[in-house]
């Protein structure tokens, strides 16, 4: 009983004495000795506020573990979906600097027609040096046909087929393209070698011959048009106990990667076999 | 909050708790020790049966004595100069702060009680 009496005593003086206390520490009275009881006080906040701050850091360092693993993740998703579009963009620019290419090089023919289409096969037998491509009879594609890239001449139609052609390559042993030289207008034949590479040959003794002349087909033969660009003289072989001249010539274009060509359409190869003599006969 | 016959020590502690909270905080020195004064008064009604009572009981006792804690706190700040925005007060940091507190008080209460029941242990009667 005498508990439960001192107990509203001690709480009015305790009250009270708060009261008191807020009053004089807002006249300032009380500043000095807040400052002196603040200096352990600060000192034990700082260690809690150390120790609280380093728990806080450590599990937010956790938790952020988790988030980093998890955003690596997704970043992980996120790269390798966007490689696969990158590969995928990176084909479709070459797709399309190719195409523009072939545009541009269509646009300065201005009197030819192509068919474009895509190399869908090399010879595998390795005798011949040969393509075949998706353009065959149903799109207009003849035997004979040249076909060519922004970078110039790569052969000729060999054999059609409903959807498919061949082509004979201008570096196979068995192709000739009447040649000349760009600056000389020398003429001569351009053969492919053994090696794969491109020969001119019967070049007349005293056509003057430098590296780096362009050499274009003549036209002669009618096999091929005129002017279409065959390759660059490298070096040149000059004997004087031989009537012609021979030049290594290397094409502008890579016959092993060839992706997409274009067939002159509107030039068909003129069979000179026409004014052939018959042997024997007389002239009419 | 004082129980029983400690009581008076409680009543010390809030005091003087209260004094370090305000030399530690912002709030006019004595404000605090006012507040946990009167949260003290609040559990004295229990007489010391706090932790033998129903869980309610903390709980709804927890609920009051925050919210008293804080309104005499943010009474003392108003009346001594303090610009004191009471919605924002009550919204922003006696509400989080009381949820915080009854949300604590439950496993609180389960150890205390049982602390106090080895502490006291009912006489059974023959």
């Amino acid at each position: 009983m005498r508990e439960l009496r001192s107990r509203p005593g001690l709480f009015v003086i305790l009250a009270f004495a708060s009261m008191v206390i807020i009053v004089l520490s807002l006249t300032g009275v009380l500043a000095p000795l807040e400052s002196i009881v603040s200096v352990p006080l600060n000192l034990v906040q700082g260690v809690v506020n150390e120790v609280v701050t380093g728990v806080t850091n450590t599990v937010t360092d956790f938790a952020n573990i988790r988030d980093l693993q998890e955003r690596n993740r997704d970043l992980e998703r996120s790269l390798a979906r966007l490689q696969a579009e990158l590969v995928d963009l990176r084909e479709v620019r070459h797709d399309y600097q190719r195409i523009a290419a072939l545009l541009d090089y269509t646009s300065t023919a201005v009197n030819r027609e192509y068919v474009t289409a895509d190399v869908i096969g090399l010879d595998t037998s390795g005798f011949m040096r040969t393509i075949y491509i998706n353009r065959g009879a149903r799109d207009g594609v003849e035997v004979g046909m040249p076909v060519v890239t922004e970078l110039g001449l790569i052969g000729r139609i060999s054999q059609v087929r409903a959807a498919a052609s061949e082509v004979l390559l201008i570096n196979d042993p068995s192709s000739g393209v009447s040649a000349r030289l760009q600056t000389s207008r020398a003429d001569g034949s351009v053969r492919g070698q053994l090696s794969g590479t491109l020969r001119m040959e019967l070049i007349e003794r005293g056509a003057e011959v430098t590296p780096g002349d362009l050499v274009v087909t003549s036209g002669l033969g009618g096999a091929f048009p005129p002017g279409l660009v065959i390759g660059q003289v490298t070096s040149i072989r000059s004997f004087e106990f031989e009537l012609f001249q021979e030049a290594e010539v290397r094409s502008l274009n890579d016959f092993d990667r060839l992706e997409f060509v274009l067939i002159i359409t509107n030039f068909r190869p003129i069979d000179l076999s026409t004014f052939e003599r018959p042997e024997g006969g007389a002239q009419p | 909050m004082g129980a029983g016959r400690a009581l008076p020590e409680a009543f010390l502690w809030a005091f003087a708790g209260g004094i370090a909270q305000d030399l530690l905080s912002g709030v006019p020195l004595g404000a605090s020790s006012l507040a946990l004064l009167l949260v003290a008064m609040l559990g004295s009604l229990l007489q010391g049966q706090l932790y033998r009572s129903n869980i309610v009981i903390p709980v709804f006792v927890t609920l009051i004595g925050s919210v008293i804690a804080h309104v005499t706190v943010l009474t003392v700040m108003a009346l001594t100069g303090y610009s004191v925005d009471w919605a924002y007060s009550l919204v922003y940091v006696t509400a989080p702060t009381t949820l915080l507190n009854v949300v604590l008080i439950l496993p609180i209460f389960l150890v205390m009680s049982r602390l106090y029941e080895r502490l006291n242990p009912r006489i059974e009667a023959f």
